[in-house]
């Protein structure tokens, strides 16, 4: 279906370019919402900025026509473009006036219906971030939770470590005790000798430590979003992190 | 090398490409060299999750973002829809009730007792008897005349009880739709009994509470057409007969 509509797209594009423009002002709109959220634009400009863009993009067409390869769907790459336009239209007006959303989401014990809407969507957004780390999931995966003392088990391990043993495990878990009170350098010590070994490298505890931070800095801003929609710290990105893949009855059995 | 990478990222078809994956939730579909980069480089990563999330909520942002006179309209109109759905809420209830209050009086005032010995209305007896009516829901009473065999075979055994006899109404006697339909006997009934009125199809239409006295009058109106009844006691049959609702 999602195929068809493209095919469609694209038949628009071919023939009637500025037709297509037509038919995207719902995108246009939604784009432009985003950044009047961040507060980037103003929403009294709304009508003007989308006029702004509207003109760029006409005056683009010819461009995109050419440059387009059709390996992405229409609608996405238009998305990616008008994206582009308006941070080139805040370049040139060099506003930076940042106001961030609300933190009821993450810090919302007792949350009604359409709180928890968000919420999942929010655990969806930060899946689908986490899978941009491509290989590097597994490892970002385990680390975060030692990080936040989460619970883990071996499948952990054997998703990262090729034939990893059981009495490895169990090592790692006899090394890491109190689990709630041991410092991170202990964890990420304890982590880093079963990475010398199983990944044939020669790491210093602090490297994974440092790694770990990096990421978590990374995560955090990619959940707020360019520009900034949200306001994400590592105190919130832990509780949703907890929320995404942990229940509240789950208990750390391996640990305790 | 194809053109989705420009100075050491990806384009913006490139970008696309991605969040459409993404948007797909099919990760799989992307070319790995595409999937490495992004994963080590965070500008790319950045811009595709932007642009993830603006395709993915393309749908409700439009509905999300609100000015603060369209709000402030917004709060309006709620509060008159709740006050409008409150007060239909009201009506709603009071017709029920209503309703319900109405179908109790045609109840009661709908079956009469009537007195041994003159054969007039006695108030306190109406509500000493109590009568209830058990309309049964699913059958409606037909309007057709055709008799029951199984009715019409308990008529000709004659009664059970020789000490008592119909004296009204009589076998196959008329009786007008919205008159009362008067019930009376001779003998004693020396243990309670009770009415059962069927219709011709023989499906009960209704029947009264145990009494002992010897007429009974129920002024609910049946739909015209043949009725049978039966006189009965907890354990005996007294009679059976039939009557014809007329207009």
């Amino acid at each position: 279906m999602l195929f068809d509509k493209n095919q469609k797209d694209i038949k628009l594009f071919m023939h009637e370019p500025n037709l297509l423009i037509v038919h995207y002002q719902g995108l246009i709109d939604s784009i432009i919402n985003i950044f009047i959220r961040s507060g980037n634009f103003k929403f009294h400009e709304r009508a003007e900025i989308k006029q702004q863009v509207n003109e760029e993009l006409l005056i683009k067409l010819p461009k995109i026509l050419i440059q387009y390869q059709y390996k992405s769907t229409l609608k996405t790459y238009i998305a990616a473009i008008v994206r582009n336009i308006c941070n080139e239209i805040i370049r040139k007006n060099i506003k930076l006036n940042i106001t961030f959303l609300e933190e009821s989401v993450a810090y919302e014990t007792s949350y009604n219906l359409i709180d928890s809407l968000i919420i999942e969507d929010e655990k969806h957004r930060l899946k689908m971030a986490l899978h941009m780390y491509h290989k590097h999931e597994s490892k970002l995966m385990l680390c975060l939770k030692l990080r936040f003392r989460m619970p883990f088990n071996i499948t952990d391990f054997t998703q990262l470590f090729q034939k990893f043993s059981p009495e490895d495990f169990d090592f790692f878990i006899e090394k890491i005790q109190p689990y709630k009170e041991i410092s991170d350098l202990a964890i990420f010590s304890a982590l880093t000798t079963l990475f010398n070994k199983y990944k044939d490298k020669d790491n210093t505890p602090g490297a994974l430590r440092k790694w770990i931070a990096v990421k978590i800095a990374e995560l955090v801003k990619l959940l707020n979003g360019n520009p900034p929609t949200y306001f994400y710290t590592e105190e919130t990105f832990q509780i949703l992190f907890e929320r995404c893949f942990f229940n509240e009855s789950e208990i750390i059995s391996k640990i305790h | 090398m194809d053109k989705l990478f420009f100075e050491g990222h990806l384009t913006a078809e490139g970008i696309a490409l991605y969040a459409d994956a993404m948007l797909k939730n099919k990760m799989k579909i992307i070319p790995a060299h595409i999937r490495e980069h992004v994963e080590e480089c965070f500008q790319c990563k950045e811009e595709i999750f932007s642009i993830y999330g603006i395709c993915s909520n393309e749908k409700s942002s439009d509905t999300n973002l609100i000015s603060p006179e369209q709000h402030r309209t917004y709060k309006v109109k709620n509060m008159i829809l709740q006050i409008a759905a409150s007060i239909l809420l009201l009506v709603a209830l009071s017709f029920i009730i209503y309703h319900i209050s109405s179908r109790r009086e045609n109840t009661e005032s709908g079956t009469l007792a009537i007195d041994k010995t003159g054969g007039n209305h006695n108030a306190k007896q109406i509500a000493q008897n109590n009568l209830v009516t058990n309309e049964i829901k699913k059958s409606q009473p037909t309007k057709s005349t055709s008799e029951s065999s199984m009715f019409e075979e308990l008529i000709s055994s004659r009664y059970r009880n020789p000490e008592i006899t119909i004296l009204r109404p009589k076998l196959n006697q008329k009786v007008k739709v919205n008159k009362p339909i008067v019930f009376e006997f001779s003998g004693d009934l020396t243990e309670p009994c009770q009415i059962k009125i069927f219709n011709n199809r023989g499906v009960k239409i209704l029947e009264t509470d145990r009494f002992t006295s010897n007429s009974y009058a129920i002024s609910k109106q049946l739909i015209p057409g043949l009725y049978y009844w039966k006189l009965e006691q907890e354990t005996d049959l007294l009679g059976v007969s039939k009557f014809i609702v007329v207009e």
